[in-house]
């Protein structure tokens, strides 16, 4: 950024007296606020690095600007440094415990290292802070799945399912996981009616087709399993993987006497395999 | 041992820190799904840790190093077997090394063989009996080879394999190079972790299979680190190393048959052995559960020759695709309906996979289904077992719980010592975990192996478990149910002497049950020869029948109830003294 104005008022070549000047002028006409703003447009274009130096400009000259450190803290848990992460979302809630983001960030970091008791207090204080944020109560439910309160967890999941719009992604990926648990459970047929309104809330969504096809597999219904394999197979999305879609429909097509298709699925299944251990 | 399912879980979350960034939600896939408060909290299945007072005294030694070597946190392996016949269950402990040396320089590191006293007391009598051992120590076997009647052993380990042959006066003579079994492949010793005896050629004599886990050594093992903390490497960072059959000559001789018979053509990462003829065709088969790798199944195909069958059979993978970080594993009938099925232990977010035999070669996941999903994922476990602990009719499943890395509180805020469970068969392929009960059966602690046998013959199933730097549990079961029992002893007289292999399917009034002889169960462990079976409320068995390996078939009929059996193999005479 600051190559940028450099150049644009002339100084690339290297500061001479007057440049310094503009430099000067320049830094204090961006201040912190303009830092943030460009490090949230680099973070959302995916420029990591640029928006690293904003934030730390911003930073520099505001040190507890608390959506500074919290968008500092995402971008240092996307770069696996935990414990920047922590300190800068700590800094944050010590400024402004009614920090929405930097609690529930503060309770998603726990929860990703395992530590789901430790994710609780600011999952919950996010929670309060925001009752109608579908998210901090999503996690509350994962948490509370993570630490064997099944019954506290689908609590949650309901709750997250009533906070969230009525057709998104989002309320999928919530119907999904709240279908996962129950199937975990052998609720199956409660598992399925979760999967089924996850695909008619995001008919694209790959994991609530390939979850509808694990429940119907394990009711007994493989000719629809199958059906609903492919349409996951034939969807884009990063959560289950092609290999795992693949031994899914090996399975279903060996129980439908389809022994062609089984093998062709087991061998792309293998593929795919081997591919990601490449 | 470590299985990448942490980082799974962990990647799709931080989808949650891009949000804004043009990424959608996060997938909880990997999620860890944990089993609420017992729901039979008035659970018949009562163990009492006896032992203090059994003058059992051995602390399992793994010699933490700074380095964190992959052996320190593999070893512990525990036998129940009669050395002595005197028809009390004895108690070998395998045991750790120092390290580098890998020598046992003082006491503390011997392997233990205790004598059960018959009163709840035990003596140690490794010295006389000659099995101190050499080595870090890791898995062991208890059959008799050269059928003489007394039970030998053989004891796997990193650096030394060890066969002891017992000369039934209380002592073993090691007969390893003499026997050639000393687990060495073209000069190179593989990292041994398991073994078992099996007569996989139906010949009358035990052959021997060793398990063997990664391609390591002490000098070329690398650190591997979380952070700043140095912790046990995943087994993704070695490679695999195969798996050995040595076939039994009759003469006090082993011949490696690794190659011709296609077992070295199959190269894993073991952990867990379990035998049973899973499509009835008379030749006993070999599950081996493999760590953060596709599981074998070795189909026996009656030529010498196995063939893995894995992946085809639906026993490689679990339900989701995923290779688990498999464990110790059981091979046995858990439904009853003549088909053994497969389960084993796993680590954290894997889920310990119950695999149900289907009877046409094929094998359905239903982990999810019996409920031992829910159950299981929070947690690691190691050494486990499918015996029928409160004599139901109905076998139940033992796991004994331990996280992986010593340190995994600080590495992944996982708590390292972890409780046994006992997960309760309700007789509908469900299960329920009805492991709450007084405190020195489910406190935590480092557990490892188990071995399982009723070591006071009172018709209950006992536990031995081996704790990492702990004393071992003597977990006598004293639960109070009424039911009936039936323990048969099978002696092999054209068969192998203890009968391993055998399957026996009995009919009471409450209906029919299978099971089969084997000491291969667990892991790093040798459970109990003998072939037990609990009957409900049924106080004579109207049917036994016994499929003896070389095809002998044997019936008994009107057997009453609560009694300790010995069926003399008929059919066959080979004049040896029974």
């Amino acid at each position: 950024m600051r190559r940028k104005l450099l150049r644009r008022t002339g100084c690339a070549g290297g500061p001479g007296q007057a440049c310094m000047m503009w430099l000067l002028a320049i830094q204090l006409a961006v201040g912190p606020a303009q830092h943030y703003q460009n490090a949230k447009r680099d973070f959302t274009q995916r420029n990591f690095s640029e928006a690293v130096n904003e934030l730390d400009a911003a930073l520099h000259e505001s040190p507890y600007m608390v959506p500074a450190l919290v968008l500092k803290a995402r971008l240092a848990t996307l770069a696996r440094r935990p414990d920047v992460a922590k300190s800068c979302l700590v800094t944050a809630i010590t400024v402004d415990p009614a920090s929405e983001d930097a609690q529930f960030y503060l309770g998603v970091l726990f929860y990703m290292q395992n530590d789901f008791r430790s994710a609780l207090s600011p999952l919950q204080a996010a929670q309060t802070l925001a009752p109608g944020n579908p998210l901090p109560v999503f996690y509350l439910a994962m948490t509370h799945q993570g630490l064997g309160d099944e019954a506290r967890a689908l609590a949650y999941y309901q709750q997250a399912e009533t906070l969230s719009p009525q057709k998104s992604p989002q309320t999928a990926e919530i119907l999904v996981a709240n279908g996962r648990l129950l199937l975990s459970l052998g609720r199956t047929e409660d598992g399925i009616a979760k999967d089924r309104l996850a695909v008619q809330v995001d008919p694209k969504s790959r994991d609530a087709h390939y979850e509808l096809a694990r429940g119907l597999d394990h009711e007994g219904d493989f000719r629809n399993a199958a059906l609903e394999g492919e349409m996951a197979l034939s969807l884009p999305g990063d959560g289950a993987s092609d290999a795992q879609i693949h031994f899914l429909l090996a399975a279903l097509y060996r129980k439908l006497n389809e022994p062609d298709l089984a093998r062709a699925h087991l061998e792309k299944f293998l593929a795919a395999t081997k591919a990601a251990q490449r | 041992m470590c299985s990448d399912t942490l980082r799974s879980r962990t990647q799709s979350v931080l989808s949650s820190f891009l949000s804004g960034a043009g990424i959608d939600l996060p997938k909880p896939r990997e999620h860890s799904r944990a089993a609420g408060p017992s729901e039979c909290a008035d659970s018949p299945v009562i163990f009492e840790n006896a032992i203090h007072g059994s003058n059992i005294h051995f602390v399992l030694k793994n010699s933490v190093s700074p380095q964190r070597y992959s052996i320190e946190t593999m070893t512990g392996g525990v036998a129940v077997f009669d050395y002595n016949n005197d028809g009390l269950l004895d108690i070998f402990f395998t045991n750790g090394a120092e390290i580098p040396s890998l020598e046992k320089s003082n006491p503390g590191f011997y392997n233990r063989l205790f004598r059960n006293n018959g009163d709840g007391t035990f003596t140690d009598v490794t010295e006389t009996a000659g099995l101190s051992g050499t080595g870090y120590s890791m898995g062991v076997a208890a059959g008799d080879y050269d059928n003489d009647g007394f039970v030998d052993l053989y004891v796997a380990g990193f650096n030394q394999n060890q066969l002891f042959h017992n000369n039934g006066d209380g002592t073993f003579t090691d007969v390893t190079e003499k026997a050639g079994v000393s687990g060495t492949v073209r000069q190179d010793k593989p990292w041994s972790v398991a073994a078992g005896w099996v007569d996989y050629n139906n010949d009358g004599l035990l052959d021997l299979f060793v398990v063997n886990y990664l391609d390591y050594s002490l000098t070329a093992a690398h650190s591997c680190r979380t952070g700043n903390t140095v912790d046990y490497c995943s087994p993704n960072e070695y490679r695999g190393t195969p798996n050995i059959l040595y076939r039994n000559n009759g003469d006090g001789t082993f011949t490696n048959v690794s190659e011709q018979s296609h077992i070295s053509r199959y190269i894993g990462k073991g952990m867990g052995l379990a035998f049973a003829d899973y499509d009835g065709d008379g030749f006993t088969d070999i599950f081996i559960s493999n760590d953060s790798f596709p599981n074998f199944l070795l189909h026996n195909n009656g030529d010498g020759t196995f063939t893995d069958v894995a992946l085809l059979a639906g026993v490689a993978y679990n339900e989701d695709g995923r290779t688990v970080a498999g464990m110790g594993t059981d091979f046995r009938d858990i439904d009853n309906d003549g088909w053994p099925d497969i389960f084993h232990t796993a680590m954290y977010g894997d889920s310990f996979p119950l695999y149900r035999n289907l009877g046409n070669g094929q094998f359905e996941d239903v982990t999810e289904m019996a409920g031992m999903a829910a159950m299981t994922t929070r947690f690691t476990a190691w050494g486990t077992g499918i015996f029928d602990f409160d004599n139901d009719g109905n076998k139940d499943i033992f796991a004994a719980g331990s996280e992986i890395l010593d340190n995994s509180m600080e590495v992944n805020h996982k708590p390292y010592p972890l409780p046994n469970w006992i997960y309760h068969n309700l007789g509908n392929m469900r299960f329920n975990d009805v492991s709450v009960q007084e405190d020195s059966f489910s406190a935590p602690a480092a557990h490892r192996g188990a071995a399982f046998g009723d070591l006071d013959n009172d018709g209950r199933i006992d536990i031995v478990v081996t704790v990492l730097n702990g004393d071992p549990q003597l977990l006598m079961n004293r639960s109070p149910s009424h039911n009936h029992w039936i323990i048969l002893k099978l002696v092999g007289v054209v068969d192998n002497r203890d009968g391993l292999g055998t399957r026996v399917k009995i009919t009471t009034a409450n209906g029919v049950q299978y099971n089969q002889a084997t000491t291969a169960v667990g892991y790093n462990s040798s459970s109990d020869k003998r072939v037990y079976f609990g009957l409900g409320s049924a106080t004579v068995v109207d049917r036994i029948e016994l499929a003896w390996p070389t095809g002998v078939k044997q019936i008994l009929r009107n057997i009453r109830a609560d009694q300790i059996l010995t069926i003399v193999q008929s059919g066959g005479h080979t004049g040896r003294p029974h």
